[in-house]
């Protein structure tokens, strides 16, 4: 028996042996590279798999239907491409996708990706999976989307536990927000495309909902902001030169500029002290601003809307008269717009799950929107996060049907009785969100 | 922000403005709803003479009827130089009130008290014409009336009567008369135009914590010592409220100072960047103009007497040298802009050609050709824009089948905007 146990912990130390190297040369920490790294590191490759002027004509893929795109596209993701093969590899991660982050991977994320890096790749990401979904591979393609979707919430927390970086936590927010909607738009694509039975679409819908439990918390996203922006002030305001000087982003004045400008202040007791007066006042603005903003981010979009626009309404009519206020505040009201529209779309592809769901059960779509709900055991009709009511659904003669959010006016502008014209929609005014039974429209 | 950094210092500009030059007689609050400033001869003979007066400037170029109000005092001016004239006006008062009704603007009432019987030699002269109903027509829409031979009132508020008139003239010829008030002394009340405007420039440019100390303030006064020195106090009710608040007067002021310091490195650095509001080839000349201003205002000294707090402003010609040199700066800029009527033209197209780009994007079907009209009417114009040089814009549109196939934009002066590209 000891020599059983024995021999066991021998082979453990030389795994533990022979993985370490990995370890550090791929991390570049002390710890094991998880598989949520390989992930990481998949989605770095598939950008590598294209030249510039390929990425710029991939992508379009996502946005229309082009020749050019497509043929790329299918260059290097069908037949076992290799973008099928990162593809693969990124569903693979998927279970390690859902485990916290460790610190090594947080680092891995802050130092191999920026923003456009992130963007890049998800997009990329998303356009084989958009072409691998229509060739049936509609599996692969939305474990692949599902693990994108994570790693942007992932880059989220990432930079916000890098203590020394200068992202800007709401930008970092905007930025995951914005890869998420390529997702879920993709990913609308892919539930809408798949025939599969057995439980494809519970899964996909409760991934979903796994999904939007994870999203890094605004109240913490509106804290860490308030945080940098006073970070910024307080820097300014101890005129310190050299450390101003060190400033990568949000620089308010040329370094050369505010050298002199430090040193000139510093020989005025008087100026000082205004100095600290007027830093003081701003700081305490910006707390009111963000605390206002705070408690609008808790409410319904509606009442967060209206909330939002009160706030603003101050700021632009000179309420807050300090410099340092006025340059430093972000537009939170577009910011909360951005991030109810990513819930619209997560809503719709859930939507869109229960609605295949009921399609595999009953050979058609639904006659009402109700009748999902009625669906299996657990899986709630999600609700248009704008109006905090159902979607608009209409079921049309040839058995298709048309879903629609109210968009951030949270007034349905179209009409969708006759039937559903993308092309006319996107010459129109309305901000409309429209899902049919294979295609999801937005502007 | 680049923007934002030349307002702090474009206040600080105005500061110094406000604190110089200015020659100006006695000012003084007669009523509770108007400002009424009062003069001497020579400060009219000195607005008749190119009016160099940095602050007069200023209003002539942001009020359009002060403008007129100056062309009438001006015009005086000239009248007094005239042989025939000398010695007939003795002293004149300007009042004003904002006009809260359409269309919005400025009233002025201007009182000139004259040499017995030369008030109806004035009026012609200024007139050109003799007067019609009692009424003397004058320009930019003033008219005026002959209260008596010593008396003529000036103004271009239309609705008031004749009796009010008078009675508003004979109460600032009764101030004029006593001479008491006409001294090389310039006092600010706190009247509403004056809080209104200060307020509203306080917030406009970021200048917060002035304001709260404003509104403990009770008066402002200059005092002209000589020509080339000033004391510009700041009163405040009692010694407390002045004790709590002077550090904040005295540190912006010092802030000033220091942000003129680095405006002539951020000039310098303009000689490299695009997009500066004066062109590089001013960049040096601007340098050089906040370094001096800069020197000018740490020479500013202060100090604390009973409930005011008294600075004084040496050197008072360097700074009305230095507002000349300014206002040249800013008329050379502005002069190259206008240079070229031709590349305005073709930006002016060119929007016109986005916002015909948008129209026909959101109104898939057209069944007329698109007008400027259609345009600004619909919100993709916020104004039909205007060539330089007074050619007319026309939008040929082909419309095939309630479709807008192509489109044209053309000037009547400098033709289609694909031949000028």
């Amino acid at each position: 028996m000891m020599k059983i146990i024995y021999s066991r912990f021998i082979i453990v130390i030389l795994c533990a042996l022979l993985i370490a190297p990995a370890a550090l040369s791929t991390a570049g920490a002390a710890e094991k590279p998880g598989t949520k790294i390989k992930v990481y590191e998949s989605a770095l490759n598939i950008s590598r798999l294209f030249d510039t002027e390929e990425i710029n004509c991939a992508v379009k893929y996502l946005s229309e239907t082009d020749e050019a795109a497509l043929k790329i596209i299918e260059e290097k993701t069908a037949g076992g491409g290799a973008a099928y093969e990162v593809i693969l590899t990124l569903g693979r991660g998927l279970q390690e996708m859902f485990k916290p982050l460790t610190p090594a991977e947080s680092d891995f994320l802050v130092k191999n990706f920026n923003y456009s890096a992130l963007r890049q790749s998800v997009k990329l990401i998303a356009a084989a999976a958009k072409f691998l979904s229509y060739k049936g591979k509609t599996s692969a393609a939305g474990r692949a989307l599902f693990a994108a979707c994570m790693m942007s919430i992932h880059f989220e927390s990432a930079a916000e536990a890098a203590r020394d970086s200068e992202l800007s936590p709401l930008v970092t927010k905007m930025v995951s927000i914005a890869c998420q909607k390529i997702c879920f738009e993709t990913l609308i694509v892919n539930v809408l495309e798949c025939e599969s039975a057995g439980n494809y679409f519970s899964n996909f819908y409760k991934t979903l909902e796994y999904i939007n439990k994870s999203q890094f918390s605004i109240q913490k996203t509106l804290g860490n902001e308030r945080s940098n922006i006073e970070k910024i002030i307080r820097l300014y305001a101890s005129l310190d030169a050299e450390k101003v000087k060190e400033l990568k982003e949000g620089a308010i004045y040329p370094p050369e500029v505010y050298s002199i400008l430090a040193a000139e202040i510093k020989k005025s007791p008087f100026a000082m002290k205004v100095a600290r007066l007027y830093t003081d006042e701003a700081i305490a603005q910006v707390s009111e601003i963000f605390s206002k903003y705070g408690e609008a981010a808790k409410l319904p979009f509606k009442d967060a809307f209206k909330a939002l626009e009160e706030a603003d309404k101050k700021l632009t009519s000179g309420g807050y008269n300090n410099f340092f206020t006025m340059v430093s505040i972000p537009n939170f009201n577009r910011a909360n717009t951005m991030i109810a529209r990513n819930h619209a779309f997560l809503a719709m592809a859930q939507t869109a799950a229960l609605l295949k769901l009921y399609k595999n059960a009953n050979k058609k779509f639904p006659d009402a929107l109700s009748a999902c709900a009625a669906a299996p055991a657990g899986l709630k009709l999600p609700k248009d996060p704008f109006t905090q009511e159902d979607f608009k659904y209409v079921k049309l003669p040839h058995g298709g049907f048309i879903l629609i959010s109210a968009g951030a006016n949270m007034l349905i502008d179209g009409k969708y009785e006759g039937g559903f014209d993308p092309k006319d929609f996107r010459l129109g005014s309305s901000d409309d969100i429209v899902m049919t039974e294979n295609s999801i429209t937005s502007k | 922000m680049d923007n934002k950094f030349r307002c702090l210092i474009i206040m600080f500009i105005l500061f110094q403005i406000f604190t110089s030059g200015r020659s100006a007689a006695l000012c003084e609050t007669a009523a509770a709803d108007a400002d009424c400033y009062f003069y001497g001869d020579k400060y009219l003979q000195k607005i008749a003479d190119a009016s160099s007066d940095p602050f007069l400037k200023a209003m002539e170029a942001v009020v359009p009827d002060a403008v007129n109000a100056l062309t009438i005092l001006k015009n005086a001016g000239g009248s007094i130089k005239d042989g025939e004239l000398k010695g007939a006006l003795k002293a004149f008062c300007v009042s004003f009130k904002i006009r809260e009704s359409e269309p919005r603007g400025i009233n002025f009432y201007i009182t000139l008290d004259c040499a017995a019987g030369e008030v109806a030699n004035m009026l012609s002269r200024l007139a050109g014409a003799g007067p019609a109903a009692n009424k003397y027509s004058l320009p930019g829409g003033f008219y005026a009336l002959a209260i008596n031979p010593q008396c003529a009132f000036i103004t271009n508020d239309e609705k008031i009567e004749s009796s009010a008139a008078a009675a508003k003239a004979d109460s600032a010829i009764v101030e004029l008369s006593s001479g008491e008030g006409i001294e090389e002394k310039t006092v600010i009340y706190k009247t509403k135009f004056v809080s209104d405007k200060i307020t509203a420039y306080i917030n406009k440019s970021m200048l917060s914590l002035l304001d709260k100390v404003y509104e403990k303030t009770e008066k402002f006064e200059l005092d002209v010592i000589d020509e080339d020195n000033a004391r510009f106090s700041v009163s405040f009710p009692d010694e407390e409220s002045l004790a709590s608040n002077y550090e904040v007067i005295v540190g912006y002021k010092d802030i000033f100072t220091a942000m003129t310091a680095a405006n002539s490195e951020f000039e310098k650095l303009n000689q490299t960047r695009r997009n500066a509001k004066f062109s590089a080839e001013f960049s040096g000349d601007m340098s050089m103009f906040f370094k001096e201003m800069s020197e000018l205002s740490s020479k500013i000294t202060h100090r604390l007497e009973g409930k005011k707090l008294i600075f004084n402003v040496p050197m008072l010609k360097k700074y009305g040298e230095l507002n000349s040199k300014m206002m040249n700066l800013e008329k050379k800029a502005q002069t190259k802009q206008a240079e070229n009527p031709l590349k305005r033209c073709n930006s002016n197209m060119k929007t016109l050609e986005g916002a015909v780009e948008l129209f026909a994007m959101e109104n898939p079907k057209i069944e007329k050709p698109v007008t400027i009209e259609a345009l600004t009417g619909g919100g993709y114009l916020h104004k039909a824009p205007q060539c330089p040089e007074g050619g007319s814009y026309n939008i040929e549109c082909k419309i095939n089948n309630n479709t807008l196939e192509s489109f044209k934009i053309k000037c009547g002066k400098h033709g289609n905007l694909d031949e000028m590209m």
